[in-house]
């Protein structure tokens, strides 16, 4: 494995051994079998020349140890990237931007610290993922609802941080998120919000200061790292509604989401309701003279009768706006028996998590308008670009986050040892980038291959949202050790390295 | 003591041995389903993602759900477990499933193999 940018092979053996003493020698490692699982096998510049590796990592217990290692990184100047668990394929795996990254792996940081039932809201540490959370939930009988993403094996605090989304009323997770325990990278602890009064009541309830809200400074960044996060759970509803609604045609997502749009806009659809072709085709296998139709997922959650009267009003106004839209509903009441659910594709809008991901896709995802030709233009516009290097491409998935917007998630396929199938992959995602870019539209999250190439659409003025980021940066990080090149937010000596 | 006494108390030393021979090994066992249950589970139960993916793969040769096959080697369940060499499988690390971990659920997945 490389060495640390900078670092001799005796600063390495020095620097591992201060990190030994830190977390004890059985988490610290530095042996290619061991580093494997630090590497990020779904990349397409994975055992290519290009790909970085990590030279070590390392697994902390504890906020103390974390201090401990972020205090030593400074003294090597030693760039590490941080990772929960490091299980989000779709968006790559935990290795880092820079070669010879060591890895901050918190995996071992999994105390779930408080669940409050009452006030539906609980502190987690960084390794807890979606399954251990609901299944500490299940087993204590606790009548609390989680967002999940689809990867269930996920970090709660690393899905969140990152934009990760959900299924349910609570599906743009991170606006559910109320007071954060950050690791600076200077090695200092802070709490933000209510959490900077020492030993503050209201940390996970109230969810500013005095002065403004930073929590979001932590989200997608290299500014620190997230040791406790505190997150608003639901309550279980009275009754669950499970509800598709389905087209045959491509083109039909244009007033399928037009169709839509009011009803969410006006709050008789609450959820992150989703758009995914239907009937489902693995990318590469579409018929191009049919592809399709699409399967728009919604739920309601609330009293029985009017959780029923709301499917009905739903049902009319897509029957008189889309005749032969077809509809299928599973209704669920009080007391729930949520192992009946099984393999349902119901189980997600339940906030019960599952593990439907596949491996060697990358995903591209984008922010959209609430817009049914919008999301048609941008299916023929990657359809265009995709052509250019010899694919196509019919949509995959469109979540409407909030009443406002949809972040559309586009994948492309990955072929384990095939590295020009990998690379045509890799350019064609890049020229997704540029081509949308061009008409206004913006990523909003990509795997670390694409970090720059994202980033460099936000120009405006010069890139002065990135040089932004960066003068932040420079205070925050003097040293430039926390994930360098993160999200396209480098540290000023590593700035020669932007793509 | 007389030669005798001797063979009865090596005999007696001995089947105290394998007794807690067998003991360790079932303990080893049970750690191992833990970790099964709480890491592999999630894919391979029955009617899970990589158990339907293996169902089709060995068209019922072998056994799709992975823990009642009987001829994995500890070689393939290293493999498997450390390294991205199954299509649809990523490896965990130490810090997820550790070495001791690991032995554990080699010895559970081979406690039934001839």
């Amino acid at each position: 494995m490389p060495l640390p940018p900078g670092l001799t092979e005796s600063d390495f053996s020095d620097l591992l051994e201060e990190f030994r003493q830190a977390v004890g020698s059985e988490y610290v490692y530095s042996s290619d079998e061991h580093l494997e699982g630090y590497r990020d096998g779904v990349s397409p510049l994975y055992q290519t020349d290009e790909e970085p590796v990590p030279s070590a990592a390392v697994a902390p217990a504890n906020v103390e140890e974390v201090q401990q290692v972020v205090q030593i990184a400074n003294r090597y100047r030693v760039p590490f990237w941080v990772n929960s668990t490091g299980k989000n394929f779709g968006y790559g795996g935990p290795a880092g931007v820079v070669n010879g990254t060591v890895n901050l792996d918190l995996k071992r940081m999994n105390r779930i610290l408080e669940v409050n039932e009452a006030n539906a809201y609980a502190l987690v540490e960084p390794g807890v993922s979606f399954f251990e959370m609901y299944r500490y939930l299940r087993e204590r009988n606790i009548k609390l609802w989680l967002d999940v993403p689809s990867p269930g094996w996920g970090s709660i605090i690393g899905n969140t941080i990152e934009y990760g989304l959900g299924y349910t009323d609570q599906g743009q997770r991170v606006n559910f998120l109320c007071g954060m325990e950050v690791v600076l990278p200077n090695g200092e602890v802070m709490r933000t919000g209510q959490g900077a009064i020492p030993d503050g009541v209201t940390w996970q309830h109230y969810r500013r200061s005095i002065g403004p809200r930073i929590d979001e400074l932590f989200c997608q960044t290299n500014y620190g790292v997230v040791t406790k996060m505190g997150i608003w759970l639901r309550p279980e509803p009275p009754a669950y509604m499970a509800c598709s609604i389905m087209t045959d045609r491509n083109e039909k997502i244009i007033p399928m989401i037009d169709t839509m749009r009011p009803l969410r806009l006006g709050g008789i659809i609450n959820n992150n309701a989703t758009l995914y072709r239907y009937p489902f085709v693995q990318e590469g296998e579409e018929n191009p003279d049919n592809p399709g139709g699409w399967n728009n997922r919604v739920a309601f959650y609330g009293l029985e009768g009017v959780v029923k009267q709301h499917w009905e009003h739903v049902q009319d106004a897509y029957n008189d706006a889309m005749p032969g839209t077809t509809f299928a509903s599973n209704l669920y009441t009080t007391p729930y028996d949520l192992d009946s659910l099984g393999r349902s594709p119901d189980r997600l809008m339940a906030g019960i998590p599952s593990l439907g991901a596949s491996l060697h896709k990358t995903y591209f995802s984008m922010a959209l308008p609430f817009d049914g030709q919008a999301a048609w233009d941008l299916i023929l516009l990657l359809d265009e670009a995709s052509k250019r290097h010899g694919r196509r491409y019919f949509g995959m998935a469109h979540h409407v986050e909030t009443p406002h917007e949809m972040v559309t998630t586009s994948s492309a396929l990955l072929k384990p040892g095939d590295d020009d199938y990998n690379q045509t992959t890799m350019r064609m995602i890049k020229d997704w980038i540029v081509s949308t870019g061009e008409k206004g539209l913006g990523p909003y999250r990509v795997s670390t291959p694409y970090m720059d190439d994202a980033m460099a659409q936000f120009s405006f003025n010069d890139h002065r949202l990135r040089r932004f980021y960066e003068e932040l940066k420079d205070v925050i990080d003097p040293n430039g050790i926390m994930a360098p090149g993160k999200n396209g937010i480098w540290p000023r000596h590593m700035r020669e390295n932007r793509a | 003591m007389n030669r005798a006494s001797i063979l009865k108390v090596s005999l007696s030393c001995a089947l105290l041995l394998a007794a807690n021979g067998a003991v360790a090994q079932d303990d080893l066992v049970e750690r191992g389903r833990t970790v099964y249950a709480d890491w592999c589970a999630i894919c391979h139960a029955p009617g899970e993602s990589a158990t339907r993916i293996l169902e089709e793969r060995y068209q019922g040769a072998v056994p799709a759900v992975v823990d009642e096959r009987t001829n994995l080697t500890e070689e393939l369940i290293v493999a498997r477990v450390r390294t991205w060499v199954a299509p649809q499988m990523p490896p965990f690390r130490q810090s997820e499933v550790s070495d001791a971990d690991l032995e554990a659920v080699i010895a559970y997945l081979q406690r039934n193999d001839e």
